[in-house]
């Protein structure tokens, strides 16, 4: 169905309309969100605020990409929960090796389990780039979802962080060096392919 | 990060990579790229970043975030989050409003917003007047003074002065005429718009336009005189039907100050009838004074020689309060009235600024509540 007809119906409090939207829209948001947060019950908390606060505000949405205004709404929605977790420090339930120091990114470490050997890559990789992603400041990890994860122009992306062109292009940048950075110094634990890459390409 | 390279050679490398640079940016670029293999290298490695990037699998959503009519509902509740344009407006009107309040409050207390108590000349309403009936002549007769009284259109005046009392009816909405039964013929003709009018509904008020015969005026048998020291004095009820339900009754006191008539009503009660029918009315009406006699040879003068019964009897006369310009009774006998009017117009006031005030302050926290969310 029409994108314009639904979000038009929308605006006229069609909530099925919106739920169109919401299925078609979902994956990209929650993609969105998990990128950002690096946590599967915190992401799907912030996409649902994202969706409720998108169809209580559908009526200022003015045209333009349907997509970089819900993925302003959910990545608002993801630095208010940062906010609230920076102001609320909990205990680090990181668990601990046997000289009590706290394992670092359990997630990355680990065992997917059995499965085919491609998998196994594609898990150790994503898992990888996520760490390193978590590992960025919140400015530059947004602009690096959004333009290299979630495949967006840079324009768009500014519309996003409404920040102007060139802020998009300098953040990405310095993302993506500390993306690289990030990546060598996990050294043989980077998947055979990045690695081999790596070495064929120094 | 390789040393010899730039933040800006990084920056031209990644919007190379996305094909965001402008052709001349391109073509500079493109050629250092040929001579220079650490810039080359570089490009290589933040290719495979990105591609890298691109090659995270795309996660499916745990679940379907569609949203029922409960969720939106309970949110807009929650969350009045388009109202927050509007806390400038509303906490500048509660403080605008409170402000308002506070002055018309102090200025109550202090007494300065209350009107200053009117003369009587200038509140016609509230004058009775006192007309010598054609029966005057006839005053002594109980069964000749005694008159129906009459509650419908302004009666029918017989004297000069009567007209003016017409002319006065003519804005108010209704008239009264009560006869007495007193040594002399006393044919009172009140206008009691002001405190009629209140009772009176609006069914009953388009009955009188039309004429039709809706009130009655009963009347209570007159007393006999009193004397005092300032001369007789008559105490009289006055029973008003307005309606089958509702009935309106005036003690009145009639006495005599020197040539002046200065007729009190005390307290005005309808009771012994329906709830509905009471009313509270607490005017002090005083009559003009009699006016200066008339010049010798007048038309006046042999007019009300004539119509005069007895020599010692007080002549009445109906004026119009602008004929009454006597300072005596118009300083003297203040009606109260015109400052319990002022000071309702004040309550008026001060209950509509009390909960504008209200309103908007409920308005302004909610809106500031509703930002805080």
């Amino acid at each position: 169905m029409d994108e314009a007809y639904l979000i038009e119906a929308a605006q006229h409090s069609d909530l099925d309309a919106f739920n169109t939207l919401v299925l078609s829209y979902q994956d990209y948001v929650y993609n969105q969100a998990y990128r950002i947060m690096g946590d599967e019950a915190a992401a799907s908390d912030a996409v649902q605020e994202a969706f409720v606060a998108a169809y209580l505000n559908i009526r200022a949405f003015r045209g333009g990409s349907f997509r970089a205004w819900l993925f302003r709404i959910v990545t608002n929605a993801c630095y208010d929960e940062l906010r609230q977790r920076k102001r609320r420090p909990s205990t680090s339930l990181e668990p601990l090796d046997d000289s009590g120091e706290e394992i670092e990114s359990p997630q990355w470490l680990a065992d997917p389990g059995e499965g085919p050997e491609e998998a196994l890559v594609r898990t150790q990789l994503a898992n990888a780039i996520q760490h390193c992603l978590e590992e960025l400041p919140q400015e530059y990890r947004t602009v690096a979802v959004l333009v290299d994860v979630q495949g967006m122009d840079y324009d768009d992306a500014a519309q996003v962080i409404r920040k102007p062109l060139g802020t998009v292009k300098s953040r990405l940048s310095r993302a993506r060096m500390r993306l690289r950075d990030c990546l060598q110094g996990f050294g043989e634990l980077l998947p055979v392919v990045f690695r081999l890459e790596r070495e064929g390409s120094e | 990060m390789n040393p010899q390279l730039s933040p800006r050679d990084w920056e031209y490398l990644s919007a190379y990579l996305d094909r965001q640079l402008k052709p001349k940016e391109i073509v500079s670029l493109e050629a250092r790229l040929s001579a220079d293999p650490v810039l080359s290298a570089a490009l290589g490695e933040i290719q495979r970043t990105r591609d890298a990037l691109r090659s995270l699998p795309r996660l499916r959503a745990p679940r379907n975030f569609t949203l029922t009519p409960q969720m939106v509902g309970q949110r807009s509740k929650w969350r009045p989050r388009p109202a927050g344009h509007m806390a400038p407006v509303l906490g500048f009107a509660s403080a605008l409003a409170t402000f308002v309040l506070v002055l018309v409050i102090v200025g109550d207390l202090l007494g300065i917003l209350s009107p200053a108590v009117k003369p009587v000349a200038e509140l016609p309403a509230r004058t009775v007047e006192v007309a010598q009936p054609p029966s005057a002549t006839s005053g002594l007769e109980p069964q000749a003074a005694k008159q129906a009284p009459t509650f419908a259109e302004p009666p029918q005046p017989t004297t000069a002065a009567a007209e003016d009392a017409q002319a006065l009816s003519e804005t108010a909405p209704m008239s009264l005429t009560v006869g007495a039964e007193a040594p002399f013929a006393v044919s009172e003709t009140m206008t009691v718009s002001e405190t009629i009018t209140e009772p009176i509904t609006a069914k009953q008020a388009a009955g009188m336009g039309s004429g039709m015969p809706s009130e009655t005026a009963d009347e209570l048998p007159m007393p006999d005189a009193i004397l005092t020291d300032n001369g007789p004095m008559w105490n009289l009820t006055v029973l008003v039907t307005v309606s089958p339900t509702e009935t309106l009754i005036f003690p009145m006191t009639i006495t005599l100050d020197g040539p002046a008539i200065t007729e009190t009503i005390e307290t005005g009660v309808g009771g012994g009838l329906p709830d509905e029918g009471l009313r509270q009315v607490e005017p002090t009406l005083t009559t003009a004074p009699e006016p200066p006699p008339a010049p010798a040879g007048t038309p006046e003068a042999a007019a009300l020689a004539a119509e005069t019964p007895h020599p010692s009897q007080p002549e009445l006369q109906a004026l119009k309060p602008a004929e009454a310009p006597s300072p005596t009774t118009s300083s003297q006998a203040p009606s109260p009235q015109p400052a319990r009017t002022g000071r309702s117009a004040v309550r008026v006031i001060e209950i509509t600024l009390a909960v504008l005030a209200l309103i908007t302050s409920l308005a302004a926290l909610y809106t500031w509540w509703a930002k805080r969310l």
